[in-house]
């Protein structure tokens, strides 16, 4: 409806300020403050692609960080140029072996491959509710973690793949950033993504309305994987670097967090805590460092969580999506309302 | 084996047990189409378990389902939803943190919802459904007197009108059969009494074929065509509701049920 004919000028409109400001950062920054814009981005990405399963629909899962890993070395290896291959995989299959792609594809297979590796783990494992769920979701990272050790013909083992090229761009990780958003918030808003909302709050009554359960489920899981992968390909490519322990349980902790402080459901919420805590945790380091303190940024991060749960237990935003233009207009009629009156 | 006497619906010798308790014996009913079928029977005598069999969301330990000429016998909700069964709960089952139009829409999806990729692109396609999912869930809103709440959260509506949302959820998927499990239970006399006269309407309007089950006796012998009662989940009676009035096993049943009550 008007919400639907207005979203994309406005989506527009707010991806032409962030390409702005995008390009205002890579004037002004110097690299390594690039990076923690790059990380900010690709968190971004990952805490609202987790919003699908874990916001949208209800299943609590922990299995991001085994999609990123799978993400991360698939985009690696496509991008990795042959002679290299050859010097640091010598035992690659042959059909791997010759391939040498360009950056995106490579991205968009990895994500792929994370989709494709979510549907086959899904169907068995999206029967299991609540915290076996979550424990599921946490052995596929430790078995695509020894997967990645023990392959070591594609993935050089526990070595991991080092000096990849540094492809990721600011501009890289926001074209990310704006489909991730894009495809989010459209679902949301949408017929199948209040499916996603009705298993979430009531799975048998959905079920009796004709809401195809265990497919909407997998598809949500998948979907959300599709994302982890490219990020995790964005993120090697960042860092350079990729082990099978790059991406873990912490991670996944972090990621959870961010979803369920920002609101299960909400893309803004999300959104906002993932950069929120990204920064928080790049700004203490220092602070920790000099004062000797190390570790304290984690625990005043995991009290302040602790004490938004208590005050807030939907999370700072619930399901909802505060409407910023509101918001703007709200401010503006306070700036206003003072200068009408007599002094 | 498909029916072939014209029924909707027809439950054979239907067995459900939970462990050692025997809910439902050898049960046997028709809905022929088009009539408004009550099920009755004192409290565990077994009629949600019978809703629960019928719909798909419990597995029957023997005994057989046809609807519509289908063996749909352990068939998932899913399914059964889309073959045209569509049910309330007894304990109300709504998408709690849901607008009322919400809860609704969801009951559109699985005819008119489009696909991932037209949702995502933004269709033409996918606009134009979702505004027939908008404006046909408005309609069934209106049908139960609810389209001026259709923007609250359903969890903060009163009692009554939560039961009405899942009724009006249930009749949006537009079903061949609609299965309502105590619609009036927590509402008062005159909102019970108008709900009786809502569902008498929509089975007259629409010939919409309605299996009922209530405790209020005056709505039940008031539109009911057909009745069917099960005591300790067994088949007790059937027939109209006057043969049902005068029949001794049923009036042993019920005021059996009421003196052993009393002497409690
Ligand atoms: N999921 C279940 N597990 C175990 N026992 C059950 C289950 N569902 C129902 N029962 C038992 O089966 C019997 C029939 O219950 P059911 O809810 O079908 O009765 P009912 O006729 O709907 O009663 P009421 O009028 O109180 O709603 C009862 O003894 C009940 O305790
Ligand atoms: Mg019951």
């Amino acid at each position: 409806m008007s919400d639907r004919d207005t979203f994309l000028p406005k989506f527009a409109a707010l991806a032409l300020i962030g390409a702005g400001l995008v390009f205002w950062a890579r004037s002004v920054l110097d690299p390594y403050a690039l990076s923690i814009v790059m990380f900010v981005g690709i968190n971004v990405i990952l805490a609202v692609s987790l919003n699908i399963s874990n916001g949208f629909t209800g299943l609590f899962s922990l299995g991001h960080p085994a999609f990123m890993t799978i993400g991360g070395y698939m985009t690696a290896i496509l991008v990795m140029p042959a002679a290299r291959k050859g010097l640091m995989l010598p035992d690659l299959p042959a059909f791997l072996a010759g391939q040498e792609w360009s950056f995106l594809p490579a991205l968009l297979a990895g994500g792929s491959l994370s989709a494709l590796v979510a549907v086959i783990v899904g169907f068995p494992v999206l029967r299991l509710r609540g915290h076996y769920l979550a424990v599921a979701t946490l052995g596929l990272i430790f078995i695509v973690q020894s997967l990645a050790v023990n392959l070591d013909g594609v993935t050089r083992g526990a070595l991991g793949l080092s000096g990849l090229p540094s492809l990721t761009t600011t501009w890289w990780v926001y074209g990310f950033v704006l489909l991730t958003l894009f495809v989010c918030w459209r679902l949301k808003h949408s017929s199948l993504g209040r499916t996603m909302l009705a298993i979430r709050e009531n799975e048998l009554a959905a079920a009796c309305l004709g809401v195809r359960v265990a497919r909407t489920r997998v598809f949500a899981f998948a979907l959300g994987a599709f994302f982890a992968g490219i990020a995790g390909g964005l993120w090697v490519h960042v860092v350079t670097l990729i082990s099978p322990d790059s991406f873990s349980f912490g991670l996944a902790f972090q990621l959870v967090v961010m979803v369920v402080v920002g609101g299960t459901g909400s893309i803004t919420g999300a959104s906002i805590v993932a950069a929120v805590l990204t920064l928080a945790t790049e700004f203490l380091k220092p602070v920790e460092e000099s004062l000797n303190l190390y570790g304290a940024s984690q625990i005043a991060i995991a009290v302040g969580v602790i004490l938004i749960l208590i005050y807030r237990p939907a999370g700072l935003f619930g399901t909802a999506e505060p409407q910023p233009l509101n918001l703007i207009k709200r401010l503006g009629s306070r700036h206003t309302s003072p200068a009408n009156s007599p002094e | 084996m498909p029916s072939d006497n014209g029924a909707l619906l027809s439950v054979r010798q239907l067995n459900k047990s939970f462990g050692g308790i025997k809910a439902l014996s050898g049960v046997d009913f028709e809905i022929p189409q088009g009539v408004l079928a009550g099920l009755i029977g004192p409290n565990g005598s077994g009629k949600t378990t019978a809703f629960n069999l019928v719909t798909g969301v419990l597995k029957p330990t023997s005994g057989q389902i046809v609807f519509r000429a289908v063996d749909v016998t352990g068939n998932a909700p899913e399914r059964n939803a889309e073959l045209g069964m569509a049910r309330t709960f007894q304990n109300i089952r709504l998408f709690r943190d849901l607008p009322v139009i919400d809860n609704v829409m969801v009951g559109l999806h699985m005819r008119n919802g489009p696909g991932f990729w037209s949702t995502v692109l933004g269709l033409p396609r996918a606009s134009i459904a979702e505004r027939n999912i908008r404006k046909e869930a408005l309609e069934a809103l209106e049908v139960l007197g609810l389209a001026d709440k259709a923007h609250q959260i359903v969890a903060n509506l009163p009692y009554g009108d939560q039961r009405k949302v899942e009724f009006a959820r249930a009749l949006a998927t537009k079903p061949q059969l609609l299965l309502l499990d105590e619609p009036t239970a927590g509402m008062n006399p005159q909102e019970t009494a108008d709900l009786g006269k809502t569902i008498s309407k929509l089975h007259k309007d629409l010939s919409l074929t309605v299996l009922l089950v209530e405790h209020d006796m005056k709505m039940v012998m008031g539109i009911c065509e057909e009745l069917t009662v099960i005591n300790q989940g067994k088949m007790l009676a059937s027939g109209t509701p006057q043969e049902i009035q005068n029949n001794s096993a049923v009036i042993d049943a019920y005021l059996g049920r009421r003196r052993e009550k009393h002497d409690a």
